[in-house]
């Protein structure tokens, strides 16, 4: 997704980044425009709920599909951020980024407040300013009635930096490690649901929602766990891709209102004798933007609800392909309460010239590596040809089909043995 | 809730009175009257002249039988080096913030009351319960009377004043049942606790332990499930022996008199100051569930498998009632909820929230939209490390603080938070659970776990 | 707390501390040691605190010198650092199973199961072992440390169901140190290290004896470093079940995963007062593991926790603070060459986090209570504190303030009492608990009125480790129970009686 961004230097904003960082980048304004409007999401059972979300109307007034969660906002720090905020919803909505500075401007209905700042009301449009922004992740996300806004959808993932390229945070003395080569973001949040006796089936709380009704929430527990607003397996598209030799820096933030525990599955394999015990390490250098003093290793993150942490996947060490399961130790981990699905997705980890995919094998694209595709590859390797896909021998010895593609590539009996011994199951790579 | 029957506690206040021998034995070793020979409010009650030898009042207790009260010496802070608290255990009922009232047991503040007044506390118990609040050097006596339930009179329960993480504990005091004791009804118990300042190790010249310092809790530990669900919790603080002096803080480049910790063992310590503040919040998050409430007050047995808490309290209270500065009174007209949870500060002031929980299941992630959290202590200890070296105040030891928007207090955790309010805009912030659950009043939305925090 | 049954198990927590066969077997982590292990995952049952029976999945060793009996938690592995060690899974179970092994570095493949190539279609995380068939894993155990394995397919199901365990990789200088094994006590033994000086009686510790129970947890960044050094060591591993969906998985029916919601909360597979039983009793044959620490005033005790359930679990433990050392087997440390865990925190709860691990040292003196835990004897006992004990140093326990110069003791200040400043009550105004010795004092009891105490017979001082989310110290319904265990300090010998190596040299504990 791609965001229009209005860079306006001012000269105040230049002095005032100046005082409070380093940073050389100009302080800009960046601008965006976003809807708060109704929309639907599809779990992976073909489920359709009902959201409340943020929409990008860059393209012009209500352009924008509504997304949960809402698009990614990006601004450099020291920058002004504004958002034009339209309400398409018959409440009012509002947004606030904790851990980025807060004009507070509350407001009440019936004595008890409703919005915590930039209240927009219903069919209104408004301007929120938030400067100068501070370095980190963060959550944009509802400050009205948050208890009740949030379960529907109306949050999304700010990411503010890097002030210099490749640098998360500044580098300090005692937690230098803040460079990396990629960045990924998973933004983990649920589906809240009732069982309804008389209709023998699920409803999400945001279907009771829309429907009008004023739903409590002790009465629903979560039903679907999304990263990045999706189950798994729809989680693998994109997924997440971090190569051996690399540090991708995990953006995670929790928009829901549940405490979760990623865990990334720790185990690593290199094929030499000695392995450099780190070579694969989880390290989380910051929490709610805020550089630790010391990184914190571990295979698995608290997440409580609205917090973000920074992570470093430090594959730089690493001497072979991996895919790594991420997944909610808390056993989020189901679609409906049924396995698999959920908080779980895979760091796919192999250089830009392999494809070690597991999901290689299946030269006919039906969905499955079955004898057909066996078939299929005797057929290349006797006329000479060659699909990339069907390319799955040699085994990597993380047990990945990663083939010898990369040097040179072509197809040979192995493949299709490989191939075979997986159609009838005696090998899952 | 049912309300209650107004004859029913007349009579039960009757048959306990009547049933009880003894009286209140209050143990504190000091006059702190300047009456060296008795409680001169004795006299001024009309209760009887004010005898010689052996008197007895409410507060000086000559334990020793020496038939002298002394004063207590001064600490150099010139705080009184011992301090007494009475407390009273019995049920009584408490208002939600719907309007609904939750029959509870707990403590309530005797302190100062006279013998025969003790039982007037039937009923009146209190959520959260009276702050215990001490300092390092202090000897603090504190008595417990257990005076009995009005609405259970059938629970002849024991209590306990558990002083929850104090440190090297000995199980005579820790108020735990299995390895000590509880007390009976109608009779009294006083706990003894030496909360220390900074161990100095005259050998090596250093200070091998920071001091007692911190936010701890407290809370019956008997049937402790039941009994805390019932709402017998406390926000219990120890100051430090550094309150009084003024320390600058190199960071924020003010000055401070009040601290969390000893935070500055030597004049090289990096960290001196750090836990300075001048605006200060002791906020206990609990739960409650009214079908466990009720159950207790119709005399069924505890339903512990089903505990579905639907009310989420700072301080006994929750949203809007956490931000009312007067009490809140019960259906009795009791001032069953006598803490609010409001946090008032100047712009520029230094805020010290001590956070802490003890809801019989819940964790609770607390943030502040637009404040920023500095976690200095946990559990009662500054975030810091005496280094290698095993001395406080020495140039190896780690800073362990950190800087968030929100910290997670898991029940039996307590946290110290200082939230600094230069160039922070002025107005009203929201202290709140983030567990979006929490955050309505048994589904009447915008309630539950949050407060104000105004910055003036 | 009047449960019969609750007395019952005191009573053997009582014949833990007289017997000494019985502490031997006690004072140490229970589990497997060696670089190859047989499991084969197959169900069993288990007896709930309050009697229940239950279904569970867990692992039996069915190595040709194992039980054969499937446990819950599964056995646990005692590793050395720099093994490579082989894991043979056979799966008598009617899904696929499979392990992970978070922490270790993995030399067998790591490839995760999709049946058919489908990505709707994960089977598990790592390579499995069909119904009736096998898988082998090999990997190093790389750092020393708390770890644990646990399955790899349907977790949802497999982890409610028990199939995980602890993992312990000791140092490779575990046993060969230039550690002291005697360390002086009293006034500076509260230093850590305690500090060099030879004014003070002495203390034998366990840290470098080879024969001894102790050790350390991580490799010492120098000689000197004692930070991961402890006397004694017991594995905590939580867990916990909903026995709705136990009963679901065993005779069908509906069931709403969603609603899942625990009721029994389990130490090693546990649940109170069963906590408190001998390990490997035969009236819980799948549930071999206890929980009971016992020590003397002033050892170090490493508890390593693991939470091998859902939920998040405060664990409390009355008494004193713990040092956290180490989280997920990384010491806390700024510099692991040179630095010891100087980034440990201290705290008197510590969240048990749901796939995470934490080691911990707890050590109790009674020290800065303004009382003697001694009472009054003329003696000086084993890490007594001096200005406790009021009589042969100048005591330092003076309220100190902020100040660059040393503080000078102030004669007009009290000297602490050394006996219990209150009056206690009689034994008539209290109910005293089944632990409680009579008397305020270490080592020392007194008369409690008939069918209280008793089951305290070296009159120690105990103190309840337990969840702090006071409802998982319930067994479904019914309290006391769940994740509660009793923590005892047993006094020293008396010094008078005897040089302090009369201790038995496999436990250190005291024999009347």
């Amino acid at each position: 997704m791609k965001f229009m961004q209005l860079k306006i230097p001012t000269l105040g904003l230049l002095l005032l980044t100046a005082t409070l960082s380093a940073t050389p980048a100009l302080a800009a304004t960046v601008t965006y425009n976003l809807r708060a409007d109704l929309g639907s999401i599809t779990m992976p059972d073909a489920t359709v709920v009902p959201v409340w979300g943020f929409a990008d109307d860059t393209a012009g007034a209500n352009s924008g599909t509504v997304t949960v969660p809402g698009p990614q906002l990006k601004a450099a720090p020291g920058d002004t951020l504004v958002i034009n905020l339209s309400n398409r919803l018959t409440v009012p909505v509002s947004i606030i980024i904790p851990g980025q500075r807060l004009i507070p401007t509350p407001t009440s209905a019936g004595g008890r407040v409703m919005s915590f700042a930039n209240e927009v009301a219903a069919g209104a449009t408004s301007a929120l300013t938030f400067t100068p922004l501070k370095a980190g992740t963060f959550l944009y996300e509802s400050g009205t009635n948050h208890a009740s806004q949030l379960p529907m959808g109306l949050y999304g993932p700010l990411v503010v930096g890097p002030g210099v390229t490749g640098q998360a945070y500044p580098p300090t003395a005692t937690n230098a490690g803040t460079t990396y080569d990629r960045e990924e973001v998973l933004l983990f949040s649920d589906i809240l649901a009732r069982f309804d006796k008389t209709l023998n089936k699920y409803v999400t709380y945001n279907s009771d929602m829309v429907a009008g009704s004023n739903p409590n929430i002790a009465n629903y527990s979560t039903l679907y766990y999304l990263i990045n607003g999706k189950s798994f397996p729809d989680t693998l598209t994109p997924g997440v891709s971090a190569p051996p030799g690399q540090r991708t820096l995990l953006r995670i933030l929790n928009a829901s209102g549940h405490n979760y525990m990623p865990e990334i599955s720790g185990t690593y394999y290199d094929a030499a004798a000695t392995p450099q015990p780190h070579a694969f390490s989880t390290q989380v250098i910051a929490e709610d933007g805020n550089l630790y003093r010391f990184a914190k290793p571990g295979v698995a993150m608290v997440l409580p609800a609205g917090k973000t942490l920074d992570a470093m996947l430090d594959l730089s060490g690493a001497g072979s392909q991996g895919y790594y399961a991420v997944y909610d130790r808390r056993l989020g981990l189901t679609n409906a309460s049924k396995f698999p699905g959920g908080m779980l997705t895979f760091v796919a980890s192999w250089g830009p010239t392999e494809n070690c995919s597991p999901f290689k094998g299946d030269v006919n694209g039906d969905g499955r590596v079955d004898l057909i595709d066996v078939i299929l590859t005797l057929r290349l390797v006797l006329s000479g040809g060659y699909n990339a896909n069907a390319d799955v021998a040699p085994v990597s010895l993380s047990g990945l089909p990663c083939g010898n593609g990369a040097a040179g590539g072509a197809l040979t009996i192995a493949d299709a043995l490989l191939l075979l011994q997986k159609a009838i199951g005696l090998n899952s790579y | 809730m049912k309300r209650i029957n107004n004859l029913t506690i007349g009579c039960a206040f009757m048959l306990l009175a009547s049933a009880s021998t003894a009286s209140a034995y209050v143990q504190y070793p000091y006059d702190i009257d300047n009456n060296p020979q008795c409680w001169t409010n004795w006299v001024a009650l009309g209760v009887g002249v004010c005898p010689s030898g052996q008197a007895r009042g409410p507060e000086d207790v000559d334990w020793n039988n020496d038939g002298i009260y002394d004063a207590p010496s001064l600490l150099p802070n010139g705080k009184p080096s011992a301090t007494y608290m009475h407390l009273s255990a019995s049920d009584g009922m408490a208002k939600m913030a719907d309007g609904t009232d939750m029959y509870i047991f707990s403590f309530s503040n005797l302190t100062g009351t006279r013998d025969a007044d003790i039982m007037s506390a039937m009923f009146h118990a209190e959520i959260s319960a009276p702050t215990i609040d001490v300092s390092e050097g202090q000897s603090f006596y504190l008595t417990l009377s257990n005076i009995g339930m009005v609405i259970r009179p059938d629970l002849f329960d024991p209590h306990t004043v558990h002083f929850h993480g104090y440190p090297n504990a000995a199980s005579v005091f820790d108020g735990e049942p299995m390895a000590s004791f509880g007390i009976r009804m109608m009779q009294e118990l006083t706990y003894f606790y030496q909360p220390y300042g900074p161990v100095y190790d005259a050998l090596n010249a250093q200070y091998v332990d920071p001091g007692s310092a911190g936010t701890y809790m407290y809370h019956c530990h008997i049937e402790a499930t039941e009994h805390m669900e019932m709402g017998m919790l406390g926000n219990s603080i120890i100051r430090p022996a550094q309150d009084g002096t003024s320390v600058p803080n190199v960071a924020d480049g003010k000055t401070y008199t009040k601290f969390a910790y000893n935070d500055c063992l030597s004049g090289t310590d990096s960290l001196c100051g750090s836990t300075g503040y001048d605006v200060e919040k002791a906020i206990q998050f609990t739960a409650f569930d009214p079908v466990f409430h009720q159950a207790d007050f119709d005399a069924q047995p505890p339903p512990f498998a089903t505990i579905t808490p639907v009310y989420f309290l700072l301080n006994g209270r929750s949203y809007p009632d956490t931000i009312s500065p007067t009490p809140i009174l019960n259906s009795e007209g009791y001032a069953s909820q006598k803490l609010d949870a409001k946090v008032t500060a100047t712009s520029g002031q230094t805020i010290l929230l001590r956070l802490s929980n003890l809801s019989v299941k819940d964790f609770v992630n607390i943030e502040a939209p637009g404040l920023t959290f500095n976690v200095i202590g946990m559990c009662a200890r500054q975030l810091r490390n005496p280094g290698p070296d095993g001395f406080y105040g020495t140039a190896d030891d780690q800073d362990l603080s950190y800087t968030a928007n929100s910290v997670m207090v898991g029940p039996g955790e307590s946290f110290d938070v200082i939230v600094r309010t230069t160039g922070v805009p002025v107005g009203t912030y929201y202290l709140t659970s983030r567990n979006l659950d929490q955050l309505n009043n048994n589904g009447v939305e915008r309630g539950g776990a949050m407060t104000e925090i105004t910055i003036q | 707390m009047n449960n019969s049954k609750m007395l019952w198990r005191l009573l053997l927590v009582a014949l833990l501390v007289v017997a000494s066969p019985i502490c031997k077997a006690h004072a140490m982590i229970n589990g497997l040691t060696g670089t190859s292990f047989n499991f084969t995952a197959k169900s069993g049952h288990i007896t709930a605190g309050d009697g229940a029976s239950l279904l569970f999945w867990g692992f039996a060793d069915t190595s040709p010198t194992g039980s054969g009996v499937v446990q819950y938690p599964g056995p646990t592995l005692i590793l050395r650092e720099g093994d490579t060690v082989t894991v043979t899974l056979s799966n008598q179970l009617a899904e696929p199973v499979s392990l992970l092994f978070p922490g270790m570095t993995m030399i067998s493949s790591t490839a995760p199961v999709f049946n058919g190539g489908s990505k709707a279609k994960l089977s598990s995380l790592a390579p499995e072992a069909l119904p009736n068939g096998t898988q082998t894993y090999t990997f190093k155990a790389t750092k020393p440390g708390t770890y644990y394995y646990e399955s790899g397919s349907n977790q949802p199901i497999q982890l409610r169901m028990g199939l995980f365990g602890g993992i312990v990789v000791r140092p490779a200088t575990y046993k060969a140190l230039p550690l002291p094994n005697v360390v002086p006590y009293g006034l500076n033994a509260f230093a850590d290290p305690p500090a060099n000086t030879t004014r003070h009686p002495q203390v034998r510790t366990n840290y470098n004896d080879s024969t001894g129970i102790g050790g350390v947890a991580y490799n010492p960044s120098n000689a000197g470093d004692l930070t991961t050094a402890y006397d004694r060591e017991y594995l905590v591993i939580a867990s916990e079940m909903d026995p709705d969906f136990q009963k679901w998985m065993e005779f069908g029916g509906t069931y709403d995963l969603s609603k899942w919601r625990s009721n029994y909360w389990f130490f090693n597979g546990r649940n109170a007062p069963d906590t408190m039983d001998m390990p490997n009793s035969a009236v819980l044959p799948t549930q071999p593991y206890n929980t009971m620490p016992l020590a003397h005033p002033g050892e170090r005790v490493l508890i390593r926790l693991v939470n091998m359930g859902q939920e998040f679990h405060p664990f409390h433990h009355h008494g004193n603070h713990s040092r956290v050392i180490a989280v997920d087997g990384n010491l806390l440390s700024s510099n692991p060459a040179a630095s010891g865990a100087d980034l440990a925190w201290l705290a008197f709860t510590e969240t048990l986090i749901p796939g995470k691990t934490m080691d911990t040292i707890f050590t109790w003196t009674g020290a800065n209570l303004g009382w003697d835990i001694y009472s009054d004897s003329p003696r000086v006992r084993p890490y007594e504190y001096m200005a406790d004990h009021g009589k042969t140093y100048q005591p330092n326990i003076l309220p100190a303030q902020p100040q660059t110069t040393p503080p000078v003791p102030t004669p007009a200040l009290k000297l602490p009492p050394q006996a219990v400043p209150v009056i206690l009550p009689t034994i008539e105004q209290i109910i005293a608990g089944a632990n409680y010795s009579g008397s305020p004092y270490l080592g020392m009891s007194a008369p409690l009125t008939p069918g209280e105490g008793g089951f305290n017979p070296l009159n120690g001082y105990f103190y309840m480790f337990h969840s702090h989310a006071e409802l998982e110290i319930t067994n479904n319904n019914t309290f006391p129970g769940g994740m509660l265990t009793m923590m005892g300090i047993v006094p020293w010998p008396d010094p008078a009686l005897g040089p302090l190596d009369n201790l038995d040299p496999a436990t250190d504990m005291y024999m009347p």
